[in-house]
C-alpha cells in the first residue's frame, strides 16, 4: 500500500468520522483537505516536528 | 524474484569454490550432518542482506576457519532481468546485471532487489530452527515492531504517533487557554455606561452655566483693576494681621495682659534693689571669716610655742627660770581662746554661705527680669504692628466699600466652579472605572475567542488522530486478514486445529498465536515447526518480491503422516513459490518426483 492509497483510506475514515458524535458538522471541506495534506506530509517526512505538523493541521502558527 | 545459482568460496563449510544451480520451482539439497546444508542457506541470506542469518553473529565469522575472507555469489532473476551479486565477509559488494553476453556493473539507481530489508527476508523467506527459538524469546513489543515492518506500515504508525503528539499539544494549549479564561472575572468592576451620560450631562450643564456667566458687568468695569489691587492689598494686610496675632500669642504665653508683665517687672525691680545690701552682708561675712582665720592662726602659733616650753626649766631665749604651773595655765587659756575663735569662724562661714546664696538668687532674678523686659519690648512692638495692620485693613475695607458693589454673579461663579470641579472629579472616576471594566471585558472576550480556537484545534487534532487510528487498524487488518486466513488454512491442513471454529489472529496475538488455547511456547516440537512454517508462508504473502522459500530441515520433529502432508503442501505451493529445501532425510527428498535433487552425501 503506497502513500497515496493510505491518504485515500485516511480521507475515507475522516469523512466517516466527521459525521459522527462530537465531530458532526464541526469541520469544513477545507479542514478535511488541510488534515489530509498534513497526513501526507507526515508520511513523506517521518522527522517532521510536531510544531510544524500542528501548523499544517490547523493552518495557524503554533 | 527467483534464485538461479549459489556460489560459495571460503564460506563456512566450503573452503573450495562450489556452485549449485537451482531449479525454478523446487530444489532439494540432501545430505548428512556437517555436509554444508545450513551453510548454503546462510550463504543465500548473506548474499542478499550482508548479514548473518544467525542472530548476533558478525559477517567476518561466516568465513571458513583460517580464511581471511569468505565470498558468496547469488545469481537471480528479478523484474525480468538477470543479476548476480557477490559479497565478501570483509564487506565487499558487487552487483552486476546481464547485458547480452556480458555482465555489467549496476548503476546506483538500478533496482536490483525487491524493496525488502533484512528482517523481511529473514521472516518471509527463511526457515531454520534457530530462528524459531529466537522468535519465542522476543518480547511482545519487538514482535509488534516486526509485524509492522513486515506489513510496511511503519511510516503510517510514525505518522500516527506524530498526530498523537499534536493532539497532546492542542490539549495543553486548550487547557492553558481555559485556565486563563477562568481566571478572568469582573469582580468589583461594574459597567458604568448608564451612569456616564448623566455625569457628562451634569458637567456640560455646569460648564454652560459658567460660560454664561463670563462677560458679566464686573468683567469690563473701569475700576475693576483697582478693586483687584486693593483686594490683594487687603488680603496682604489681613495676612500680616493674622501673623502678628499669632506672634503675640507666642510672646504673651502665660500672661493675659501686657500690664501684668509690667507689674511683675516692677516687683522684681524692687526686689533687686535689696541685692546691694545682700552683697554688703556677704562681703562683711567674708571679712570677718578672714579676720577670725588670722586670729586663729596667731593663737595656734602662740599655743605651739607655749607647748614647746613645757618640760623645760629655763626659757631658751632669756634663760630665765620657768614656772610649769603658769605654763600649764597659759596652755589652757589659749586653748579656750582657740575654740572660741573656731566657733565664731564657723558662724561667720554659715552667714557667708547664706549671703552668697541670696546674691545668687538675686542674679537669677536679674536674668529673668532681662528676659521679661525683652518679651515686654517685643510685645509692645507686635501690638504696634497689629494696630498698624488693623488700620491698614480698615483703610482697604473702607476704600473697597467706597467702590461700586460687586455683581452677585461673581459669587455664583465661584460656587459654580466648585460644583463643576466636584462633578468633573466624579466623571473622571466613572470614566476610569468604565475604562477598567472595558479592558477586563475585552480581555475576557479575547480569552473566550482564544479558547474557542484552541478547542477547535484540539477537536481537529482528535479528529485526525482518531481517523488515523482507524486507518492504521483498517490497513493492518486488511493486510493481516489474508495472512490469518492463510495460516488458519495451513494449520487445518496439518490437522493442528482440533476446534474447527478456531481462527488465528496475528495482530491481536502479535505474531504469537495460541493453538487450541495453548500458548506457542507450550506446543510440541512438530507443532511449533508446522505453526512456524505456516506463519512464514502466510507472512511472505504480505511481501511482494519474496517469491522463494529457503527451508532448512523443515521435517525436524515431524512424524511420517505430517511429513507427507508437508510434502503435499510444499508441492501445492510450487506454482507461486520457488522452494529450496535442505534435509538430511533422503527418503523425504526422494518423495519430490519433479524436484532438482542435489546430493551432498557425495
Amino acid at each position: 500500500m503506497n502513500d497515496q492509497d493510505l491518504v485515500a483510506v485516511f480521507r475515507e475514515k475522516l469523512r466517516a468520522l466527521g459525521k459522527e458524535g462530537k465531530y458532526a458538522r464541526r469541520f469544513t471541506s477545507e479542514d478535511e483537505e488541510r488534515v489530509c495534506r498534513a497526513f501526507a506530509m507526515a508520511l513523506e517526512n517521518p522527522l517532521i516536528t510536531e510544531t510544524l505538523l500542528f501548523e499544517l493541521l490547523t493552518g495557524e502558527k503554533a | 524474484m527467483k534464485l538461479e545459482k549459489i556460489i560459495v568460496k571460503n564460506f563456512g563449510f566450503y573452503r573450495e569454490q562450489r556452485q549449485f544451480e537451482l531449479n525454478n520451482d523446487l530444489t532439494v539439497f540432501y545430505g548428512a550432518n556437517f555436509s554444508g546444508k545450513s551453510t548454503l542457506a546462510k550463504a543465500i541470506y548473506f548474499a542478499l542482506t550482508g548479514k548473518a542469518l544467525t542472530t548476533g553473529l558478525k559477517p567476518p565469522a561466516l568465513a571458513s576457519t583460517g580464511a581471511a575472507s569468505g565470498t558468496t555469489g547469488l545469481f537471480y532473476h528479478h523484474q525480468q532481468k538477470n543479476f548476480r551479486i557477490y559479497r565478501s565477509t570483509k564487506g565487499d559488494l558487487q552487483i552486476e546485471q546481464a547485458g547480452g553476453e556480458k555482465w555489467q556493473r549496476c548503476a546506483e539507481n538500478t533496482t536490483t532487489l525487491p524493496s525488502l530489508n533484512f528482517q523481511h527476508w529473514r521472516t518471509g523467506c527463511f526457515l531454520h530452527e534457530d530462528e524459531l527459538g529466537e522468535f519465542l524469546v522476543q518480547p511482545p513489543a519487538s514482535r509488534r515492531d516486526l509485524l509492522n515492518q513486515l506489513l510496511g506500515v511503519e511510516s503510517l504508525l510514525k505518522a500516527q504517533e506524530l498526530f498523537i503528539q499534536v493532539r497532546r499539544l492542542t490539549k495543553r494549549r486548550e487547557k492553558t487557554a481555559v485556565g486563563l479564561q477562568e481566571s478572568l472575572r469582573l469582580d468589583g468592576l461594574a459597567d458604568r455606561t448608564a451612569e456616564l451620560p448623566a455625569a457628562k450631562s451634569a458637567v456640560a450643564k455646569l460648564e454652560a452655566r459658567l460660560q454664561a456667566l463670563q462677560g458679566t458687568p464686573n468683567e469690563g468695569r473701569p475700576d475693576e483693576r483697582l478693586r483687584q489691587t486693593w483686594e490683594q492689598a487687603k488680603t496682604a494686610a489681613q495676612t500680616r494681621l493674622e501673623q502678628s496675632q499669632q506672634q503675640r500669642d507666642a510672646v504673651r504665653a502665660g500672661f493675659n495682659q501686657r500690664d501684668e508683665l509690667a507689674a511683675l517687672l516692677q516687683q522684681s525691680a524692687q526686689q533687686l534693689s535689696q541685692r546691694e545690701a545682700a552683697m554688703r552682708e556677704m562681703e562683711s561675712c567674708t571679712e570677718l571669716r578672714i579676720t577670725l582665720t588670722n586670729q586663729l592662726r596667731q593663737v595656734e602659733e602662740v599655743l605651739a610655742m607655749i607647748k614647746g616650753l613645757q618640760g623645760r626649766e629655763t626659757c631658751p631665749t632669756c634663760q630665765q627660770p620657768l614656772a610649769p604651773a603658769a605654763i600649764v595655765k597659759l596652755v589652757e587659756d589659749y586653748q579656750i581662746k582657740r575654740e572660741s575663735i573656731l566657733r565664731e569662724r564657723e558662724q561667720a562661714d554659715a552667714k557667708e554661705r547664706e549671703a552668697r546664696e541670696t546674691v545668687r538668687l538675686f542674679d537669677e532674678l536679674a536674668r529673668k527680669q532681662t528676659e521679661l523686659e525683652q518679651r515686654l519690648h517685643r510685645w509692645q512692638q507686635i501690638d504696634a504692628e497689629i494696630v498698624a495692620a488693623q488700620k491698614e485693613l480698615e483703610t482697604w475695607e473702607t476704600k473697597l466699600a467706597a467702590l461700586a458693589p460687586l455683581s452677585p454673579t461673581d459669587e455664583t461663579r465661584e460656587k459654580l466652579q466648585q460644583e463643576l470641579d466636584s462633578h468633573r472629579r466624579l466623571l473622571a472616576d466613572l470614566e476610569r472605572q468604565q475604562m477598567l471594566y472595558e479592558q477586563r471585558r475585552q480581555a475576557i472576550l479575547s480569552a473566550n475567542r482564544q479558547t474557542e480556537i484552541f478547542t477547535k484545534h484540539r477537536l481537529l487534532s482528535e479528529w485526525a488522530a482518531d481517523a488515523l487510528a482507524r486507518t492504521a487498524q483498517s490497513v493492518v487488518g486488511i493486510s493481516l486478514k489474508k495472512a490469518d486466513v492463510e495460516i488458519t488454512a495451513c494449520l487445518k491442513n496439518f490437522d493442528l486445529f482440533r476446534a474447527q471454529a478456531k481462527k488465528i489472529d496475528l495482530e491481536k496475538s502479535q505474531l504469537m498465536p495460541d493453538i487450541d488455547g495453548r500458548a506457542l511456547q507450550t506446543l510440541s516440537g512438530s507443532e511449533k515447526t508446522i505453526l512456524y512454517l505456516s506463519m512464514k508462508i502466510a507472512l511472505s504473502r504480505l511481501m511482494p518480491g519474496a517469491d522463494f522459500l529457503v527451508l532448512d530441515d523443515p521435517t525436524l520433529h515431524l512424524d511420517e503422516t505430517r511429513r507427507e502432508r508437508l510434502r503435499d503442501y510444499l508441492v501445492s505451493l510450487m506454482p507461486e513459490k520457488q522452494i529450496i529445501l535442505f534435509t538430511n532425510d533422503r527418503g523425504f527428498a526422494e518423495q519430490f518426483a519433479n524436484a532438482k535433487r542435489i546430493d551432498l552425501f557425495s
